[in-house]
């Protein structure tokens, strides 16, 4: 599909861009969720052995991949430096095998085996420099908010067992429905969208404040901590500005402490391909290009959502002939874009913070005050049933990594 | 009759765009033209609108390509150049830097042109910091209902880059 593409991709890099009369060469990201990226790049994706595209890093520690392990790392890893993709892999286009810059000495051991390839199976359809892949910061938002959520959860089990679990996971849901104002989507796995997950960000002290009864004091302020550090990293990661130097140097502080946190007060926690993302990549992306948001992938998921609502102005025969539709009529679009339309109307400045903030007690922006639009009971049925399948889900997903973990640290203690 | 259309008024190829972005029908806006008699404020008439129409479609940088896994734009070059275009005309063109370890921008010293034609970076989307360069995002993500795998490339040296209406809808395959 994206070989069609690629021709015009090239055509675009190798002739440039007129700027000014200037002509410019072009410097280009790629986006997009991570199996998106894994599949322009060739890489087998995020559960292969070496799962970042950036980086060497293994995926865990291993008996098999010992070598590899101990030189460059492993995800779960929080300290220490990451050995870097050859800039030379994606950029010229190798065939696997190829990338691996003369590491690989030959061999017949797994790790040997594993470095003539490096996890990528395929030869990348578009050229990339390790640097430029962008590090997902809604993705990485999504990922983290839930895995935060689970967290809760496997901690309730933790200290006071499964049903336990069971009873907190519907409470939660119940709780991120009434005082959050979130629900969960059908798609993202389930989980929130990126505004929703902002908010729950936003009001993590109500989540927290669930917890209490539920969990010793020491997972609770443990638990507390964690969200406290992630709004600060939330903020920064998801912002389409320029950031000072300052602002990267807390940044950078920031995921580390989050990321070590985790790892330190919730032992089980294991390190994702996100997780490590914004670890070890996230502020050095933002350090060299000044920011993460503005590269951010929030756009193509907007084009979801509006190839959906226009769906029914372009409804043709098949699915391909609404798809060249709408694509004919969004290349007649781009002549309205803001750029364009800005020299027309007035333009207007944002609102100065909190200005439009609610200042007395009958203020119709507070919830309370708003008018209750009546709800069918049909959809509060669909809504309640929903809820508590997410319930289940989120319980489900935490008791398995609970017993998962029981399981390690009963084998530990028999080796023992 | 309605007067001459005041100066600066949007161009009847304009306002065929901005018909797309805000989902409206030629039929509503002719509606909405005759109530609030937008003939004096410059809204073209269903036949200008159908005239400027035809006359879009008909131009390189808006065709649209067909195969059996989905449609394409036939020649993304120009559908990046002109946004590139419209931006340097309505002076919205954002300079975006790279910066160096001590977080100062990197000054653009070399030309795209001067380039060594044994660079391969430059040829395959990471040329030096000090070239001049224009910051380009290519997504891909599978999603929507019913879904389909859309291709979105982003232009950063704009204001807002992340707004639909300032990226190019490369590709949809259903």
């Amino acid at each position: 599909m994206l070989k069609t593409l690629v021709p015009q991709v090239t055509e675009l890099l190798v002739g440039g861009l007129l700027v000014g009369g200037e002509r410019r060469a072009v410097r280009l990201f790629p986006t997009g969720d991570y199996d998106a990226l894994c599949t322009v790049l060739g890489h087998k994706g995020a559960s292969a052995t070496m799962p970042c595209l950036k980086c060497l890093s293994t995926q865990a520690p291993s008996v098999e991949h010992a070598t590899l392990d101990a030189q460059y790392l492993t995800l779960q890893d929080v300290v220490g430096e990451r050995t870097l993709r050859l800039a030379t892999q994606y950029c010229n286009l190798e065939w696997p095998g190829q990338g691996s810059g003369g590491r690989c000495t030959g061999g017949d051991t797994a790790s040997e085996r594993q470095l003539a390839h490096l996890s990528v199976q395929r030869r990348p359809l578009l050229p990339a420099d390790q640097r430029q892949i962008v590090v997902i910061p809604l993705h990485i938002t999504l990922s983290v908010t839930g895995r935060l959520l689970v967290l809760a959860t496997e901690c309730v089990i933790k200290c006071n067992g499964d049903e336990a679990g069971l009873r907190f996971a519907h409470r939660l849901a119940a709780l991120l429905r009434k005082n959050v104002g979130v629900k969960p989507v059908p798609y993202h796995g389930g989980g929130f969208i990126g505004r929703d997950c902002h908010r729950i960000g936003d009001r993590s002290d109500a989540i927290s404040q669930l917890l209490l009864p539920d969990l010793t004091e020491e997972y609770h302020t443990a638990y507390k901590h964690a969200w406290l550090l992630w709004n600060r990293v939330r903020k920064p990661l998801n912002r389409a500005a320029v950031a000072t130097a300052e602002e990267v140097r807390q940044f950078r502080a920031d995921t580390t402490a989050f990321v070590t946190h985790l790892k330190r007060a919730f032992p089980w926690l294991s390190v994702s391909p996100k997780l490590h993302l914004l670890l070890c990549h996230a502020a050095e992306f933002m350090q060299r290009y000044g920011s993460i948001g503005l590269y951010g992938e929030q756009a193509i998921e907007a084009w979801h959502g509006r190839y959906g609502q226009s769906a029914r102005k372009y409804c043709f025969s098949s699915e391909l002939a609404s798809a060249a539709a709408f694509m004919r009529a969004m290349a007649l679009a781009r002549d309205a874009s803001e750029s364009d339309l800005a020299r027309y109307g007035p333009t207007r400045k944002s609102a100065a913070r909190a200005a439009r903030n609610a200042t007395s007690a009958g203020d119709k922006r507070r919830r309370e005050n708003r008018e209750v639009v009546p709800v069918s009971a049909a959809k509060e049925d669909k809504a309640e049933r929903d809820r508590e399948k997410w319930a289940d889900d989120l319980h489900a997903k935490a008791a398995d990594t609970m017993r998962a973990q029981v399981r390690r640290e009963n084998k530990r203690a028999r080796k023992r | 009759m309605a007067g001459a259309p005041p100066r600066g008024a949007p161009s009847a190829k304009k306002q065929v765009g901005l018909l797309e972005v805000a989902v409206l029908s030629q039929r509503g806006f002719a509606l909405i033209r005759r109530i609030f008699r937008g003939a004096r404020l410059g809204m073209a008439s269903v036949a200008e609108l159908r005239g400027a129409r035809k006359r879009m479609q008909a131009l390189p940088v808006k065709k649209v390509t067909i195969n059996t896994a989905g449609a394409y734009i036939t020649n993304l070059s120009l559908a990046v150049q002109e946004r590139v275009s419209s931006l340097c005309g309505a002076e919205q063109f954002i300079e975006r830097h790279i910066f160096d370890d001590n977080g100062r921008p990197v000054p653009k010293t070399t030309l795209f042109t001067n380039a060594d034609s044994s660079n391969l970076g430059v040829l395959s989307g990471c040329p030096p910091p000090e070239m001049t360069d224009v910051h380009l995002t290519l997504g891909l993500d599978k999603g929507g209902s019913p879904p389909s795998v859309k291709v979105v490339v982003g232009l950063i040296n704009q204001e807002r880059p992340n707004d639909p209406n300032n990226t190019i809808l490369a590709a949809v395959c259903p």
